[in-house]
C-alpha cells in the first residue's frame, strides 16, 4: 500500500520532527512579527522644523540638550531616556512644554508662537485614533 | 527527499503566512504650522513623493487663505476691511472671502448672535494669542458695543463695516474653510482617503488604507492625554471648541478664548463641543456658536442647521449628545469633570 499520489498523502508522511520543525517556524515568525511591531513604535530621529524649513536632526539614542532658533527666541530641547522633549521656550502658553516627552515614530511636539514643529521619524505604530478633534 | 520537499513547501507557505501582508497604500502624514495651529494632512497613497506634493498643495491654501483672512496681516483684506470700519467706502473681496463672510453672517442670525464675527476688538483687549489678561472693563465695554454682526455688510465681490471701531475676525471660522477648500482639491485629485485637519478641525474623505471608515478621537476636556469618545467616520467634517484651547486661570477662574458676544466675557455654559457636519467651515462656525450658547440652546441649534451629530460637554461635565448617529459610536469616555 503507498500513501504517495493522495491529496492528503504527505500529511502521513510527516514525521514528529516535521512538526516539530513547524511549531518552531511558526513561534519564531511570531516572534519576529511582535518585534516588527514593537521595533515600529520606537523613534530614531526627531526632525525639527521652523516655518516649515528643516533646521535639526536629533538622535534620540544620544542624550544631551540641542537649541534651536525659533521665531520668538531659542528652543530648548531635551533628549534622555530616547524620548525628547521641550524643557524651555518663549512662548506665552507653553504648550510645547507641557506637552511632555515623545519618542515613539509619528510623534509631534508643536510650538505654534515659535513657528517650530518636531516630528520623530521612522515607522508609525498603529494607534487607536487617526486623529484627535481639539 | 520527499519529506523535505514538504517540509520545504510547508515552510514557504508558512512564511507567506506569516510574513506577507495583502498590498495597502501607506498612510503618509505631513504637518507644518499656518493660521496660528498646526495644520496635518494624512494621505492613503502607494507612492509617498506624490502624497506630499499633494499636501504641499493643501498647505499653500492654508497660507493663502491666512494672508487674505487674518486680522495680524496688515497687509490681509481682513485688515482692510478693518481699517475702513464705519466709512461707506467698500472694501473688494475674493469669492472667497465674500463665501466665509457669508456663511458668518448665516451662523450669527441662525445662532442669534451667539457666532459673532466681529470681535477683532474685543478678542484684541483679551490677548489669548499673547497668553491673555483681563482687559480693562471700561474698554472692554466700549468693544462690545461697538462689535455685532449686523454692522458687517457683504455685496457681491465686497463688504463693509458700518460701525467705527468695529473689526472682523474669523478666527472661528476661517480655519473651517481652508479645511474645506484643502479637502475639495484632494478629492478632485482623485483622493480616495485622507484627513486635513488642522488644529482639530478636519475633514474626512473616504475611507483609511484597511476600508474602515476613520478614527476620531475626541480630546478629554479635562484630560490632556485622554479622549472623551472615538468616532468612526467617513466623508464628513468634524471640528470641536473648548475652553482648554487657550486659556489663563485667575484667582481659580478659568478665562478662555470663546467669547460671549453679549457680555464680551468667556462662555461659561460648556468646557468643550463636538460637531459632524457636511462642511468644517459650518461646523467650525456652529461649535462656537453651540459653546456659547450652552447645553440646551446648542444642540437645538444644531439640530436647527442640520449637523450630521453633535457631543457639548457642559460645564458641570456631562455629555449632551444631538443623537445616536450612524457616523459616530461611543468607545470611551466616562464623562468629563470640571
Amino acid at each position: 500500500m503507498t500513501r504517495h499520489g493522495t491529496g492528503t498523502g504527505w500529511l502521513y508522511a510527516t514525521r514528529l520532527g516535521d512538526w516539530l520543525l513547524i511549531a518552531a517556524l511558526l513561534v519564531g515568525a511570531a516572534a519576529a512579527q511582535l518585534y516588527l511591531a514593537r521595533a515600529g513604535t520606537q523613534g530614531e530621529t526627531a526632525e525639527v522644523y521652523v516655518d516649515g524649513a528643516l533646521r535639526a536632526r536629533i538622535a534620540l539614542d544620544d542624550p544631551g540638550s540641542t537649541e534651536v532658533a525659533g521665531r520668538l527666541g531659542p528652543v530648548e530641547m531635551v533628549v534622555e531616556d530616547g524620548r525628547i522633549r521641550v524643557a524651555n521656550a518663549p512662548c506665552p502658553h507653553k504648550v510645547c512644554i507641557r506637552m511632555g516627552r515623545k519618542g515613539s515614530a509619528g510623534d509631534t511636539i508643536v510650538c505654534v508662537p515659535s513657528r517650530l514643529l518636531v516630528r520623530i521619524t521612522g515607522a508609525p505604530a498603529e494607534r487607536e485614533v487617526d486623529a484627535i478633534t481639539q | 527527499m520527499l519529506r523535505a520537499a514538504h517540509a520545504l513547501t510547508g515552510l514557504v507557505l508558512l512564511l507567506c503566512a506569516t510574513g506577507c501582508r495583502p498590498h495597502t497604500p501607506a498612510v503618509h502624514t505631513f504637518s507644518t504650522i499656518h493660521m496660528d495651529t498646526v495644520v496635518e494632512v494624512t494621505l492613503v497613497d502607494a507612492d509617498r513623493a506624490h502624497a506630499q506634493a499633494l499636501a504641499d498643495q493643501v498647505f499653500a491654501i492654508f497660507a493663502r487663505v491666512e494672508a487674505e483672512m487674518s486680522r495680524y496681516q496688515g497687509s490681509s483684506t481682513v485688515s482692510a476691511l478693518n481699517d475702513h470700519a464705519g466709512q461707506a467706502a467698500w472694501t473688494p473681496i475674493s469669492p472667497g472671502l465674500e463665501t466665509v463672510l457669508r456663511e458668518s453672517l448665516r451662523i450669527a442670525e441662525l445662532s442669534g448672535g451667539a457666532f459673532d464675527p466681529t470681535l477683532a476688538e474685543v478678542n484684541r483687549l483679551w490677548a489669548f494669542d499673547e497668553g491673555g489678561h483681563q482687559p480693562d472693563p471700561d474698554s472692554l465695554a466700549v468693544a462690545v458695543s461697538h462689535a455685532g454682526w449686523r454692522a458687517l455688510q457683504v455685496d457681491a465681490g465686497r463688504a463693509r463695516l458700518d460701525s467705527a471701531g468695529c473689526g472682523v475676525d474669523l478666527g472661528g471660522i476661517a480655519k473651517g474653510y481652508a479645511v474645506d477648500v484643502g479637502a475639495d482639491l484632494l478629492v478632485s485629485h482623485g483622493v480616495t482617503g485622507a484627513i486635513v485637519n488642522a488644529g482639530g478641525d478636519m475633514r474626512l474623505i473616504g475611507h483609511r488604507p484597511d476600508g474602515g471608515p476613520w478614527r476620531i478621537g475626541v480630546q478629554h476636556p479635562r484630560d490632556p492625554d485622554g479622549l472623551l469618545e472615538v468616532l468612526r467616520a467617513t466623508d464628513c467634517a468634524v471640528v470641536s471648541s473648548g475652553d482648554y484651547e487657550r486659556y489663563f486661570i485667575v484667582d481659580g477662574v478659568r478665562y478662555h478664548h470663546i467669547i460671549d458676544p453679549q457680555s464680551g466675557f468667556p462662555a461659561a455654559g460648556c468646557q468643550e463641543v463636538t460637531v459632524v457636519a457636511e462642511r468644517a467651515m459650518t461646523a467650525d462656525g456652529l461649535a462656537t456658536a453651540a459653546f456659547v450658547l450652552g447645553p440646551a440652546a446648542g444642540l437645538d441649534l444644531l439640530r436647527r442647521a442640520g449637523a450630521r451629530d453633535g457631543l457639548i460637554v457642559d460645564a458641570g461635565g456631562t455629555i449632551h449628545r444631538l443623537a445616536e448617529s450612524a457616523v459616530a459610536t461611543t468607545t470611551g469616555g466616562d464623562g468629563a469633570t470640571p
